[in-house]
């Protein structure tokens, strides 16, 4: 196990709906690893993009602390959790969310232009491999409307790497994919990982859930149990399936 | 109603819409309305003004030169006439000499002609307080109090109360201000040289006795004003012409003016001034259009599946479009009417404001009719344009819309913009206008005609500042105008003031005297030589005594062309000439002909007329001293005019320019301000996701909101820079257009960088400043918004 990442401490979340207050997250206390991919789950509606956003930083918070390296991410000013976004986290969401104006290539390369320690060339040149590395190389050149959902959640995946962030973020990377394209996804996720890079992925589709090394679960606005399993092996996938399904089952699932 | 409910959901929702379509009508709608009522109060109360106070049909004048010209023969010709109803003769006693009299301790710059306040026969409307009023029934003059012309509360102001000091030989009198006048006629700031006052019967026979004494500061100016019957059939031409033939009266008159004359210069600084609001109104109202029609566009692809929902709904596409034109008829009527209503306080302020520039006051009426139709044609063309853009709400097929396959809004651009680290937020900002054009066009066009016109009206004020405006605008050049009333003796001595104060640079006699054209009377200008026509824009100056240039002004009036011949009458003596060529001159707005001195010989004129010189001085900034000089020394002999005097009634020109331009800049930025809203809120709510994905990729606000800003930067950079170079192109053409009414029908633009540098850069910091200030909601656009359920 690696040394953590991030972690939360009483983290609480409301929001007041016609003045009445809708706790969604109550008093949250969790740590990500170095290294790990780590699966939320959850029903929906039980706060789990909620979760998500408040531990990147992109929502403010209730009550409590999120830590990250040291630091208060809810304390941060808007510039800081911007640098956060350019250099720490990367993003990667079920609407894939590309910018319509710009092509794939262009989609993965300009975030990286605001990393001020490369140059044009060098973050165009890291684009080219990201985009081999998710296999739509050939697809490039194009606009997001002119390609699949796949291919547009492969580009938001490499999009979401340019900067070598230390943690990757996903909410339902998968939500609005085909059985197919799912397996694609999670399967470039699974070789990122493979590499190094830290994960953590909501979702609660159980077939994108087994491709994780650690799975927490989500409801009434707090953890109530883990899993820790071995890393993925697709020969393994239906036992694992299997297993993932019976600790859902005894949450009450 | 199912449309009602839907129409008023779009007003809640869409308020910002509907507010700002809104705030242009009323701006436009004012703006006409305003500009057409006070073109209408102005022409009605010049015609009532000249009937009130008596100014007969023809105004003949004799100077003191033209002394006993005027026959009791010649007035029983025409009184004879039976097209004629009355005559009636006012003799001024006219104090010329700029030393001789005061005015609130300022010297006097005109020739002030001396009457009683004829309450009977003249009775010149008189000014109330505040000049908002007249007085029902002004009290006679008593002793030592005089009435002025209004202008001269700005030519020389002073107010009631102040004193006015005449002093010749044989008189030492201080009057006293007792009220102002409305003086359509001579009053009329545009005129220089001349002007009417008026003091008690008591005074007036005390000045009167000096002067047939042989007072030598006084002289005289000799009136008959001619009324022709209320019945008579005969135009205004017809009826001159006759007059003339029978006694020969106009042309050897040294001037006379028509009542039209004086109804048309005094009205031209108001017409011009409207006229050119209403250009201003009619660019402003196609921006309004494109503002509309971006509108449109931009809310059918935002509500591409709300329409499609409502289609599956059962609305059929003219229900949907229904509620489009009904939404902008609205938001225009009630813009419209607000407009219309505010421009009742709008056009008393401007009655108020003009009392000084035009020397009369105009009623406050709205000019119904016209604005009203103006206002229903507005509407009209709004809804038909509100029409032609909704067309594609027919195309909206449900089963896409409801299945969020709206088509992308952007499109592949034709013009590649490559990204990089370097100007990433400019690279950026390029890629936006270059994938989407067609949404900036309307602000492009709106700048760009801004400027234009902006550009347009500045450009007579630096024209009307110019050294060369006597060479470009007067016709001949000079710095002096020095008529030698009894004889040349003093000449010589004259110049050699000239030449200590100065410098000589340059003298030519160049009488200035009036002709008669199919009785109207025309100034002529003769210099001594061919050299000295510096404006014959057209044809060439004169070569031989018969040969003439006149103005294409009188070219048109008269149906003239180079190569014609004309006939000019003075005093009997007829005589033809020979049209060489044309060229402008503002001073009489344009009723100008120029010929010979040796053309004039075969005329009798008086000495003093014909004994006019020219004078250029070396040292400009000396001119002034050097006048006071002259006057001191040879008030008696010499009569002088100087550029500062032309170039002072030409203020009122550039006073009005001055104004239209500030007037334009304040509308123009209120203009821009809401345009600037509506389309930068526009795209903003369009591109919002977008934002909201930059910013999860770590852009922060502050960058995007300057890569959105900068975007309206170039766009209405670009649409200056387009207005500025079609007006460098094309002013010429637009100002003779503008201003021939003034005598300009050869304009030349002569702009220095700031004339165009500053309207654009002003419209282009308007432009960013708005919507730099309108992307602060930038910082409200959260990476949340990207959640989906
Ligand atoms: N902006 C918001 N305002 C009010 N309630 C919200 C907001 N966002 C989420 N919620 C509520 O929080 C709960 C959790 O939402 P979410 O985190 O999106 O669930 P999940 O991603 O697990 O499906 C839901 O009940 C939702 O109604
Ligand atoms: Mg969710």
């Amino acid at each position: 196990m690696g040394s953590i990442l991030l972690k939360t401490k009483d983290l609480c979340k409301s929001f007041s709906n016609n003045g009445e207050q809708n706790h969604v997250l109550n008093q949250v206390n969790l740590e990500i690893f170095q290294g790990d991919f780590t699966v939320i789950m959850g029903s929906s509606g039980s706060g789990k993009s909620t979760l998500l956003y408040c531990i990147s930083g992109m929502d403010t918070i209730t009550s409590g602390d999120v830590w990250y390296e040291g630091r208060a991410v809810n304390a941060m000013k808007e510039k800081e959790t911007a640098m956060l976004r350019r250099g720490d986290f990367g993003f990667v969401f079920q609407q894939m969310h590309l910018v319509s104006n710009l092509s794939l290539f262009e989609n993965v390369a300009v975030p990286g232009y605001l990393n001020k320690s490369k140059t044009t060339k060098e973050t165009n040149e890291r684009a080219r491999e990201l985009l081999a590395q998710v296999n739509i190389q050939d697809a490039m050149k194009r606009l997001p409307s002119q390609v699949s959902g796949g291919e547009q959640q492969r580009a938001a995946i490499a999009r979401a790497m340019i900067n070598e962030p230390k943690l990757l973020f996903a909410d339902e990377p998968t939500g609005a994919l085909n059985q197919k394209n799912t397996k694609d996804v999670m399967e470039l996720l699974l070789g990122i990982n493979q590499n190094g890079q830290s994960i953590l992925m909501v979702t609660h589709d159980v077939r994108a859930a087994i491709y994780g090394n650690r799975l927490l679960y989500l409801e009434d606005g707090r953890i109530l149990g883990e899993l820790k399993l071995a890393p993925f092996n697709a020969k393994e996938a239906k036992s694992r399936e299997t297993q993932v399904n019976a600790w859902l089952a005894s949450m009450c699932w | 109603m199912s449309i009602l409910s839907i129409l008023k959901a779009n007003l809640r929702s869409k308020k910002s819409n509907f507010i700002s379509v809104l705030f242009l009508m009323f701006l436009v709608t004012l703006v006409v309305t305003t500009a057409c009522s006070v073109s209408d109060n102005c022409k009605k109360r010049v015609e009532q003004s000249l009937t009130e106070s008596g100014v007969g049909d023809l105004c003949c004048n004799f100077m003191e030169s033209y002394e006993n010209v005027l026959t009791e023969e010649m007035i029983g010709g025409i009184e004879a006439y039976e097209e004629v109803e009355r005559v009636h003769r006012i003799f001024d006693v006219v104090v010329s000499s700029k030393d001789s009299m005061s005015i609130g301790g300022k010297r006097i710059k005109d020739r002030m002609l001396f009457q009683t306040y004829d309450k009977k026969n003249m009775p010149y409307p008189v000014f109330g307080k505040n000049n908002l009023e007249f007085l029902q029934d002004p009290e006679p003059l008593a002793e030592g109090e005089i009435y002025l012309p209004v202008s001269f509360q700005t030519r020389y102001s002073c107010k009631v109360g102040d004193q006015v000091k005449v002093k010749s030989e044989t008189i030492n009198k201080t009057f006293q201000v007792k009220a102002f006048i409305e003086d359509v006629t001579l009053g009329n700031p545009l005129f220089n040289g001349t002007k009417n006052v008026w003091i008690s019967d008591k005074d007036y026979e005390l000045l009167k006795k000096a002067y047939e004494k042989g007072d030598a500061l006084l002289s005289s100016n000799d009136t008959l004003m001619v009324y022709q019957k209320k019945d008579s059939k005969l135009e205004e031409k017809e009826f001159k012409a006759e007059i003339d033939k029978r006694t020969g009266v106009i042309s050897n008159a040294s001037v006379m003016f028509s009542k039209h004359d004086f109804a048309f210069y005094a009205t031209m600084i108001t017409n011009i001034f409207s006229a050119a609001m209403i250009v201003f109104a009619v660019l402003m109202f196609s921006g309004v259009l494109g503002i509309v029609g971006h509108n449109i566009t931009t809310t059918i692809e935002m509500d591409y599946v709300n329409l499609g929902i409502l289609k599956s709904q059962g609305y059929g596409k003219w229900e949907l479009r229904a509620v489009y034109f009904c939404q902008y008829l609205l938001a225009g009527a009630v813009g419209g009417v607000l407009g219309f209503l505010t421009a009742f306080p709008s056009t008393y302020f401007m009655s108020g404001l003009l009392v000084q520039i035009t020397g009369f006051l105009p009623e406050h009426k709205i000019s119904y009719g016209i604005s009203l139709l103006a206002m229903l044609l507005m509407l009209c063309f709004v809804v038909g344009f509100a029409f032609i853009k909704t067309a594609k709400i027919g195309k909206i097929s449900p089963m896409r819309a409801i299945s969020g396959g709206r088509d992308s809004i952007y499109f592949s651009p034709r013009i590649k913009t490559t990204l990089g680290k370097r100007g990433l937020a400019f690279r950026m900002m390029l890629r936006q206008i270059t994938t989407n054009a067609r949404q900036y066009i309307s602000s492009l066009v709106i700048v760009a005609m801004l400027v234009y016109f902006i550009m347009a009206v500045t450009s007579t004020l630096s024209v009307l500042n110019e050294e060369n405006i006597m060479k470009d605008y007067y016709g001949v050049e000079f710095d002096l105008m020095v008529s030698y009333k009894e004889s040349l003796e003093v000449k010589k001595d004259v110049e050699k003031l000239i030449e200590e104060y100065g410098g000589m640079e340059r003298v030519y006699l160049c009488p200035s005297v009036y002709l008669t054209l199919d009785g109207d009377s025309i100034n002529v200008n003769a210099p001594e030589s061919s050299q000295e026509f510096t404006n014959v824009f057209k044809g060439r100056e004169p070569r031989y005594e018969n040969e003439i240039v006149i103005t294409e002004i009188i070219a048109k009036k008269y149906g003239l062309k180079i190569g014609d011949t004309v006939s000019l009458a003075h005093d009997r003596e007829n005589r033809e000439f020979l049209i060489t060529g044309y060229y402008q001159s503002v001073p009489n707005a344009g009723k100008g002909m120029s010929m010979l001195a040796s053309g004039l010989e075969c005329y009798e004129f008086s000495e003093h007329e014909l004994n006019q010189y020219n004078y250029l001085v070396s040292d400009k900034k000396q001119i002034g001293r050097l006048v006071e000089k002259l006057q001191e020394q040879f008030s008696n002999q010499i009569e002088i005019t100087d550029v500062q005097g032309i170039r002072e009634s030409m203020q009122s020109i550039s006073t009005a320019s001055m104004a239209s331009s500030l007037l334009i800049y304040g509308i123009s930025v209120l203009f821009i301000l809401v345009a600037a809203y509506m389309v930068c809120d526009k795209v903003f709510l369009k591109e919002r996701n977008d934002y909201g994905i930059y910013k999860s990729q770590g852009f922060t606000t502050n960058n995007l909101r300057l890569q959105f800003s900068l975007r309206f930067l170039a766009v209405a950079f670009a649409g200056g820079a387009f207005g500025a170079a079609c007006n460098l192109l094309t002013n010429d053409k637009f100002m003779e257009m503008a201003l021939s009414s003034m005598g300009i029908t050869h304009f030349v633009t002569d702009y220095g960088f700031m004339d165009y540098a500053v309207p654009v850069l002003v419209l282009t910091i308007v432009f960013f400043f708005f919507a730099y200030v309108i992307s602060g909601r930038m910082k409200k656009v959260d990476t949340k918004s990207l959640i989906v359920e």
